[in-house]
């Protein structure tokens, strides 16, 4: 089980690089193919497809390396155990958000099926379907971070989370 | 309806939620409450927020910034810089104000360039004496010169936010990035003169040497030209250069400088997919709020407010420099620029103000509110890395943020220095 988290989550991060190189090869070759005078329409919408998928992705990996943005100079001056109350009371929040986002994202995703994206026959639904799976992807990261906080009795801000 | 939204937001933010995540859960609540609206169209908009040309430019350049580090262009920067300068009073510290401006032609963040000086030049600037606070905050507002310099995520986002050329905004950069590098090198002239700080070197090394280190960087400094180029003649829209940076990265760092390989330019990319998921989740999550403030006339109402105080140009400018300001010391730079600038453009382009010259102004106070203190991410990041407590900092920054106010107003009271360019070359 453990083997097959680290496989999946290699193979997420693996994702997410190649959306992003997908994404750069492609707006080169349309802006090429576009001096050209042979402009390849489809280029672009993939590129957008990959953008959000790299979006979500990524955001996912900021999250389990904890690069996340947070403003901690308040709470830093909090006692330890307010702290560490206040971050398994976020990081509950979060993964009900995520949750939340997990089934919204999915009805969406369904009535989009029929909808084209720009100028090709792609289903929106694939843009769409970036905000339930990332969410959900994100959700389990969030459940980890929330066991592991669980479990740490001296936890508190700074110490586990870096402003970047 | 929006001013308990933001009291959610902000609560949720300073008690050390990640700010992506206390504007997601902000808006979330307010769809959920408010039933005259489906919660599905918020998630919509997170969705429709990212599938936008112009917008992809943002992770191209993260991507092309990355790899400029990974192929040697860095390096080479830094080199060229301790010719240039190193010889002057202040030393390192001025040597780090050129190494922000040479990387501003390249590279489009501000935390990036901060978080890489403090990285290389930081501990070099302590074992020369400098003081803590004062490496820190030499480095930190210095790196608002790569923001200003074109390219500029920055800018990206407002022009994209606002429907504002980006062409113009990136020619409108390099005046201001200029007499920035030029403020920042006196003022850092001066203290380092009172306190005696030596400088890097002995003297200057001679224009052999100088040449011969600007011959190895040339295709670090050649960039912004193609990039002005690019966009000038309008062959290039930005994202397009976007991915022209990529490929021109991979270029000289595998065939001039030979020091790309997989596994570097394999770390690039995992380094940009991090931050581009950093910045994105603020960006689409956002969208989720920007809908709720279209709907409930927050624009219209503030324009109104704003005319009724003042009608004056120069006044409207001063207000809106001075609230921006105030704000970037609370809230994160993305955050500012994705809620203002719907609401702003209109308002200055209403009162005869021209876009591009309002979007430098705006843009450079906005990101200086990285660097200044409570709340500022290039600020955490350097103070972060070389342990300098905050209120160290901030007294060592007060001076450097202190001249670049005052060039914000100049900038401001004298539209032709930003607008020369732009006008001149488009």
């Amino acid at each position: 089980m453990k083997y097959l988290i680290a496989a999946l989550r290699r193979a997420e991060d693996w994702l997410a690089r190649a959306c992003l190189a997908g994404c750069a090869a492609l707006v080169f070759v349309a802006a090429v193919s576009r001096a050209f005078g042979a402009p390849i329409l489809w280029a672009i919408d993939v590129a957008m497809l990959l953008f959000i998928w790299c979006s979500f992705l990524g955001a996912d990996a900021a999250l389990r390396a904890k690069q996340h943005i947070i403003i901690d100079i308040v709470v830093r001056k909090f006692p330890q155990p307010l702290q560490r109350a206040l971050l398994i009371a976020h990081w509950t929040v979060i993964v009900l958000f995520l949750g939340a986002l997990v089934v919204l994202g999915a009805e969406l995703t369904l009535l989009n099926v029929e909808r084209p994206m720009g100028d090709t026959e792609i289903s929106y639904a694939y843009v769409t379907a970036a905000v339930p799976i990332g969410a959900l992807l994100m959700a389990f990261t969030a459940i980890r971070q929330l066991v592991d906080y669980w479990r740490n009795p001296k936890l508190a801000f700074g110490a586990t989370d870096s402003p970047l | 309806m929006t001013i308990v939204l933001s009291l959610l937001f902000l609560a949720l933010m300073f008690l050390g939620m990640p700010v992506a995540f206390a504007v997601g859960v902000a808006s979330l609540v307010f769809y959920l409450v408010n039933d005259t609206i489906p919660a599905q169209i918020g998630v919509q908009r997170i969705a429709t927020s990212t599938q936008s040309f112009p917008l992809l430019a943002v992770p191209l350049f993260v991507l092309a910034g990355n790899l400029m580090n990974s192929s040697g262009i860095t390096d080479r920067i830094i080199a060229l810089a301790k010719a240039l300068t190193g010889w002057i009073t202040g030393g390192l510290a001025q040597v780090a104000i050129v190494v922000s401006a040479l990387m501003g032609g390249v590279s489009g963040s501000a935390v990036a360039d901060a978080a890489m000086e403090a990285r290389i030049l930081g501990p070099a600037m302590l074992r020369n004496g400098f003081s803590r606070g004062f490496s820190s905050a030499v480095i930190s507002v210095g790196s608002l010169i790569t923001a200003t310099i074109p390219p500029s995520i920055g800018l990206i986002l407002y022009g994209f936010l606002g429907n504002v050329s980006i062409g113009r905004l990136f020619l409108g950069g390099v005046v201001p990035g200029i007499l920035m590098t030029v403020v920042l090198m006196g003022t850092t002239y001066g203290i380092a003169k009172r306190r005696g700080y030596g400088t890097d070197m002995s003297g200057f090394p001679g224009w052999g040497e100088l040449l011969r280190e600007a011959n190895r960087s040339k295709w670090a400094l050649l960039f912004p030209v193609f990039l002005v180029i690019g966009i000038r003649f309008g062959i290039f829209t930005p994202s397009e250069v976007g991915a022209f940076a990529v490929v021109y990265a991979i270029v000289v760092g595998v065939v001039a400088y030979r020091e790309l390989d997989w596994k570097r330019f394999n770390e690039a990319l995992r380094h940009s997919v991090h931050d581009i998921g950093m910045i994105m989740l603020i960006i689409m999550f956002s969208a989720m709020i920007g809908y709720v403030i279209a709907l409930e006339r927050v624009p219209q109402n503030a324009a109104e407010w704003i005319v009724g105080v003042t009608q004056n140009r120069l006044a409207l400018m001063s207000i809106l420099v001075l609230f921006i300001l105030v704000l970037g010391m609370f809230l994160e730079s993305t955050v500012i620029v994705l809620l203002l600038t719907p609401i702003l453009v209109p308002i200055v382009t209403k009162a005869g103000i021209d876009p591009v010259h309002f979007g430098l102004v705006m843009m450079t106070a906005t990101t200086l509110g990285g660097m200044t203190p409570p709340v500022g991410v290039a600020m955490y990041v350097v103070c972060g890395m070389l342990n300098t407590p905050m209120d160290e900092y901030a007294r060592e920054a007060l001076p450097l943020i202190g001249a670049v106010i005052v060039l914000i107003y100049v900038m401001a009271f004298f539209p032709s220095i930003v607008l020369f360019l732009p006008n001149a070359l488009m």
